[in-house]
C-alpha cells in the first residue's frame, strides 16, 4: 500500500466514529419519521371512519393518500440530512484545524512524513469528498427500506406509491443525486472544485495568519470570479453570446483549471509557506 | 490489507450504490406511457411533420410536471432526456433551432425571437432592437442587424441607433423583410407617455443606416372612455418571404365595473390594416357583420382566416369577398355543446387539426382528434386518435395541447 | 553534517533570528543553549521545514530538506505528535507504516527499558511517559540526525535520568543529535559542541572538549563569560 492510501485510510479512521454516528442518526431518525407519519395519518383514518363515519374513499377524497412526500417534506427526513451536511461542512475546516489545536498538534508528524505533502493535503480532499459520497450512497439505500416501511404500515388504498427515482425528483434531494449521471458528475466536480478552494484558503490562513484570512478570501473571490468568468462575460456583454453547449464546455474547463491551480497553489503553501 | 477496511468499504458502497441508482433509473426510464397515433382512416404519412405537444403531471410530487413530445415516430419524455440534449435546449425543435444548427456563426448572440429574423434560400437576415430597459432615464436602443448572404457566405452586421429614440421606452422587432434590397423592420413601440404603435423601419443595408421610417398604427387611450388595441396577425410563415402584413385594430369602451354581461357585449368593431411592404400602402378591411363572432386565427398574403368550431373561412381584403367557407368535422355529432378545445395550423395547403374534450383521456372513444385536411378542398387525408398505449396511472394525468408542424 | 547558514526569520515585525549559522556533525550532540523565546525552537522548525525562513540557507548533508530526508533526520518537538486518542501499538503502527526507517526492534527494546506497555493510550500517560513515547518515537526511526527540543523541560526527576541515560546508550552513538536546552545542567557532561544563541544571533559556537582542554572552562563558564557581559 502505498503512503497515499495509507493517508486517506488514516484521515477517513479519525472522523468514523462521528461519521457512523451520524449515518446511525439518519437511518433511525428517517425510520422513525416514516413510522411516525404513517401512524399519523392512520389513526387520522380511524378516528375519521370509526368516528366522524366517513366511508374510505371520502376519506381519501377530504384528506389526501399518504405518500412518502409527507415523510420527505417533514423535518424527520430533511433534518438529519441537514444535521449530516452541517457537519460535514464544518469538518473541512476541523480536519485542517484539528491538526495544529490542542497539546498534541499533529501537524508536526503530518508534515515531516517521508511523503510529498501534497499527498496530505490531498489525502484530506480525498476523505472529505468520500464521507459526502458515503452519506448519499447511505441515502440511497435506506430510501427504498424506508418506502417499504412506509408500504408496510399503509394499507395499498391509503396510499400513493412512488418509485425511489420519483422521491427524489420532487424533492431538494435531487440536488444531492441529480437526474442523470452526467450532471451527477459536474455537480461533484463542482464540489470538489469548492472544496480545494476552501483547502487552499485554509492554508493561507495557516501560512500567514491574520494577513492570510483576507488573502484566503481575496483567493476564494478570485477562484469564483475565474470559474464563472464565461458567465459573467454574458452578463457584461448584455447578450447570450454563446450556445448552451460552449458554456458548458467552458465551465467545464474553468472548473478544471481551478481546481488544478487550486491544489497548486495549496501545494506550494504547504512546501514552502505553512508554519506549524 | 484488513486495516484499510474502511478505505475499501466506503468506496465500495458508494461505487455500488451510485452505480445501481443510475443503471436502474436509465432503465425504468421507460416507464412512461407511450403514446400512439390510432388512425381512424386516409394515410398516415401525412403524420410526418406533426408534433404533438403534451404535459405530463404525476401528483406524487411537487415537481414532477414535464413536458411531452408526441411525433409519428415515438413519445418522447423531457425527463428522458440526456443533460445534454437537456440544455441545449432542442427538445421542441423550432425554427430557430433549425437556424441555430444551419448557421451557427451568424446565430451566435441573437435573440430567442422567430420574428427578428428573415430567411430565403439566398439569404438570412436578422433585426432586433438592443439597449432596452424601461427603468433608465436615457434611452440608448439600438437595432441590432445582421445579414448574410448564403451563397457568397457574407455577413454584414452593424448597428443603428432607433430613430427618435428618446421618445420610446421599449421596442419590439415583429417582422423582418427585405424587399428591393432594403431591410423592412415592423416594430412594436411603446412610447413615453403611454401609447404604442406600430412602426416600420427602413434599413439600407450597403450604408448601414436607416433610410425611412413610418408609423403605421397608432393604439393607446381614446379619450377617458375608450382606447384602442391593434396587433400583428399571426402568420405561418414569419420567417420566410411575404410582402404584407395585416394588423388587427379594436377599440374597446372603458367600462366603469366590469361585469361579464359588458363583457360579453363589448363593442366589436375590429378592423384590418393591410399593409403592403412592398409599395408601403395600407388598405383598411372590416369584415363582414357574418364574421365578427369569429376569431382570426391566421393570414397568408392579403387572405384572412377566421374560424369557429364548426367552420374556417377564408375572408379576401383586398376583393372584400368570404373566398372559402370548410367545414371542421366535428368529432362527435350529438356533443357539440360540450365544451371543445380546437388547435388549428394551416401550412403548405394543409390544416392540422386537434381537438380534445376538456375531460379528454387517451382512451379510445374519448381521445382528442388529429385532423388533416386539404386546405383548398377539405378532403380529409388523416383521421386518427391519440391514444396511450397502456392505461395512465391513477395520481397521473397527461393533456395533449399544442400542435407544432415542423 | 547540518549546516545553517546566516539563517534569519521574523514572526510580523519580530526579528527572532537574525542571522543564524552554526553546523552539526554527525555523530556528535550539539546543544543549541540559550533562555526561553531566543528562537531555538524555531531554529529546529526551520530545519525541517516546518516554518519557512525569510532568508539563509540550510543543508542536511549538503542537499536541501526533501521528503526523502524525513527518513535520514527527525525531530521530537517538545510534546508528543501523535494523536493523543491512539495506544502506544497503534502510534507504533502509525510510525511503522509510514517510514521506511521505522526500526520495530529498537522501540520494543526502548518500550522494555521505560517500562511502558503498548496497550495503553497516550492520553492516558503522565506526562514523564508521554515524553518518553515522545522520545521513543523518534529514536526508534533508524535516521542519521535527531533534533530534540527541550527534552527534559517539566518532567519528573527519575524520568530525565531515565532519558538522560538513552544519550549514553548505543541509541544515539554515531548519530548526529541537536538538543535544545535552557537549562543544561542534566547534561553538560554529555555535549560535544555548543551553541549560545541570545537575541537571534549566535554569539559563541564552541567545542566543549577543546574549551576545556584549551581554556580549561565549562560551558557554564563560558555562558556566564558570555550572557553577563
Amino acid at each position: 500500500m502505498n503512503r497515499f492510501v495509507k493517508l486517506v485510510n488514516f484521515e477517513l479512521s479519525r472522523f468514523m466514529k462521528i461519521y457512523l454516528v451520524l449515518v446511525a442518526m439518519t437511518v433511525v431518525v428517517q425510520v422513525t419519521g416514516v413510522i411516525v407519519k404513517a401512524n399519523k395519518y392512520m389513526s387520522k383514518a380511524n378516528t375519521a371512519i370509526y368516528e366522524e363515519m366517513l366511508s374510505r374513499t371520502e376519506f381519501i377524497e377530504r384528506y389526501g393518500q399518504m405518500g412518502f412526500m409527507d415523510v420527505t417534506r417533514s423535518l424527520w427526513f430533511m433534518g438529519p440530512i441537514a444535521i449530516c451536511t452541517a457537519a460535514l461542512i464544518f469538518y473541512v475546516f476541523m480536519i485542517w484545524y484539528r491538526d495544529w489545536f490542542g497539546k498534541n498538534t499533529f501537524i508536526y508528524r503530518l508534515l515531516m512524513l517521508p511523503t510529498a505533502r501534497l499527498n496530505v493535503y490531498l489525502s484530506k480532499l480525498l476523505s472529505i469528498f468520500l464521507m459526502v459520497l458515503g452519506l448519499v450512497s447511505v441515502q440511497l439505500i435506506i430510501l427504498p427500506l424506508e418506502n417499504s416501511v412506509l408500504k408496510w404500515l399503509v394499507p395499498t388504498d391509503f396510499r400513493s406509491d412512488m418509485t425511489v427515482s420519483q422521491i427524489i425528483n420532487g424533492n431538494p434531494l435531487s440536488m444531492l443525486v441529480p437526474q442523470t449521471f452526467t450532471e451527477f458528475v459536474l455537480y461533484y466536480g463542482a464540489g470538489f472544485m469548492a472544496l480545494t478552494i476552501v483547502f487552499t484558503a485554509i492554508l493561507f490562513e495557516r501560512s500567514f495568519k491574520w494577513k492570510g484570512i483576507i488573502a484566503g478570501i481575496g483567493y476564494v473571490a478570485i477562484s469564483v470570479v475565474i470559474f464563472i468568468l464565461p458567465v459573467l462575460s454574458m452578463f457584461i456583454v448584455g447578450r447570450a453570446y454563446l450556445y448552451p453547449l460552449e458554456i458548458l464546455g467552458l465551465e467545464t474547463a474553468m472548473g478544471i483549471i481551478v481546481t488544478v491551480m487550486s491544489i497548486w497553489v495549496g501545494n506550494y503553501l504547504l512546501n514552502k509557506k505553512i508554519t506549524v | 490489507m484488513k486495516r484499510y477496511w474502511k478505505l475499501m468499504a466506503i468506496i465500495t458502497v458508494v461505487v455500488l450504490t451510485v452505480g445501481t441508482f443510475y443503471i436502474q433509473s436509465s432503465l425504468s426510464a421507460n416507464g412512461y406511457p407511450e403514446i400512439l397515433f390510432k388512425k381512424i382512416s386516409g394515410d398516415k404519412n401525412e403524420l410526418d411533420p406533426v408534433v404533438l405537444d403534451g404535459l405530463y403531471r404525476s401528483e406524487c410530487g411537487t415537481n414532477v410536471d414535464e413536458r411531452v413530445k408526441v411525433t409519428a415516430e415515438g413519445t418522447t419524455y423531457e425527463r428522458e432526456q440526456s443533460f445534454l440534449e437537456r440544455i441545449s435546449g432542442s427538445f421542441f425543435g423550432n425554427n430557430l433551432q433549425e437556424l441555430k444548427e444551419k448557421h451557427r456563426g451568424f446565430m451566435r448572440g441573437k435573440s430567442g425571437r422567430a420574428s427578428s429574423f428573415y430567411e430565403t434560400d439566398s439569404t438570412l437576415a436578422y433585426a432586433a432592437v438592443n439597449n432596452q430597459s424601461a427603468r433608465a432615464p436615457k434611452s440608448d436602443m439600438e437595432f441590432d442587424v445582421a445579414v448574410m448572404d448564403k451563397e457568397k457566405d457574407e455577413t454584414t452586421s452593424f448597428t443603428v441607433p432607433v430613430p427618435n429614440r428618446a421618445m420610446y421606452v421599449q421596442a419590439w422587432v415583429e417582422d423582418v423583410q427585405i424587399i428591393d434590397g432594403e431591410l423592412k423592420v415592423i416594430t412594436q413601440n411603446y412610447l413615453r407617455d403611454g401609447g404604442e404603435e406600430k412602426h416600420m423601419y427602413r434599413v439600407d443595408i450597403s450604408n448601414k443606416e436607416i433610410s425611412g421610417e413610418e408609423t403605421i398604427a397608432m393604439a393607446g387611450n381614446q379619450g377617458e372612455n375608450a382606447y384602442s388595441r391593434v396587433h400583428l396577425l399571426a402568420s405561418p410563415d414569419r420567417i420566410g418571404a411575404h410582402s404584407y402584413v395585416i394588423f388587427s385594430t379594436t377599440k374597446e369602451a372603458r367600462k366603469q365595473e366590469p361585469d361579464n354581461a359588458q363583457m360579453k357585449a363589448k363593442k366589436r368593431n375590429q378592423k384590418f390594416i393591410v399593409y403592403n411592404l412592398k409599395t408601403g400602402e395600407q388598405n383598411f378591411a372590416k369584415a363582414p357583420d357574418s364574421l365578427t363572432d369569429k376569431d382570426v386565427f391566421m393570414y397568408k398574403q392579403t387572405t384572412l382566416y377566421f374560424r369557429d368550431n364548426q367552420h374556417v373561412i377564408k375572408y379576401n381584403t383586398e376583393t372584400d369577398e368570404i373566398i372559402d367557407k370548410l367545414e371542421l368535422p366535428a368529432q362527435d355529432e350529438g356533443d357539440k355543446q360540450k365544451d371543445r378545445q380546437t388547435t388549428v395550423e394551416i401550412v403548405d395547403g394543409k390544416m392540422y387539426m386537434l381537438q380534445s374534450q376538456v375531460e379528454s383521456s387517451l382512451v379510445p372513444g374519448n381521445a382528442p382528434v388529429l385532423t388533416i385536411m386539404d386546405a383548398d378542398s377539405g378532403d380529409v387525408l388523416y383521421k386518427g386518435e391519440i391514444v396511450s398505449e397502456k392505461p395512465i396511472d391513477n395520481n397521473a394525468s397527461l393533456d395533449i395541447y399544442g400542435l407544432l408542424i415542423k | 553534517m547540518i549546516e545553517v547558514k546566516d539563517v534569519k526569520k521574523k514572526f510580523g515585525r519580530k526579528h527572532v533570528l537574525k542571522g543564524v549559522s552554526f553546523t552539526a556533525n554527525k555523530g556528535e550532540i550539539t546543544c543549541v543553549i540559550g533562555i526561553n523565546g531566543v528562537g531555538k525552537t524555531t531554529i529546529l522548525n526551520t530545519i525541517m521545514n516546518l516554518t519557512p525562513l525569510n532568508s539563509g540557507q540550510i543543508l542536511i548533508d549538503g542537499e536541501k530538506i526533501n521528503k526523502h530526508s524525513y527518513e535520514k533526520i527527525t525531530f521530537i518537538p517538545d510534546a508528543i505528535t501523535m494523536l493523543p486518542s491512539m495506544t502506544i501499538r497503534e502510534a507504533m503502527q502509525f510510525m511503522d507504516d509510514f517510514y521506511d526507517s521505522w526500526n520495530q526492534e529498537r522501540a520494543t527494546e526502548l518500550l522494555g527499558f521505560f517500562k511502558l506497555k503498548e496497550t495503553e493510550k497516550i492520553n492516558n500517560l503522565s506526562k514523564g511517559n508521554r515524553a518518553k513515547i515522545n522520545l521513543l518515537l523518534g529514536l526508534a526511526l533508524d535516521v542519521d540526525y535527531l533534533l530534540m527540543d527541550e527534552p527534559f523541560s517539566g518532567i519528573d526527576m527519575f524520568s530525565r535520568e531515565q532519558i538522560a541515560d538513552v544519550f549514553t546508550s548505543h541509541l544515539v552513538e554515531d548519530r548526529g543529535v541537536i538538543i535544545t536546552t535552557h537549562e543544561i545542567s542534566d547534561i553538560e557532561h554529555l555535549i560535544d559542541k555548543s551553541v549560545l544563541l541570545d537575541n537571534g544571533v549566535v554569539l559563541k559556537e564552541f567545542n566543549t572538549e577543546d574549551m576545556r582542554e584549551t581554556e580549561g572552562k565549562s560551558i557554564v563558564d563560558v555562558m556566564r563569560e558570555v550572557y553577563q557581559q
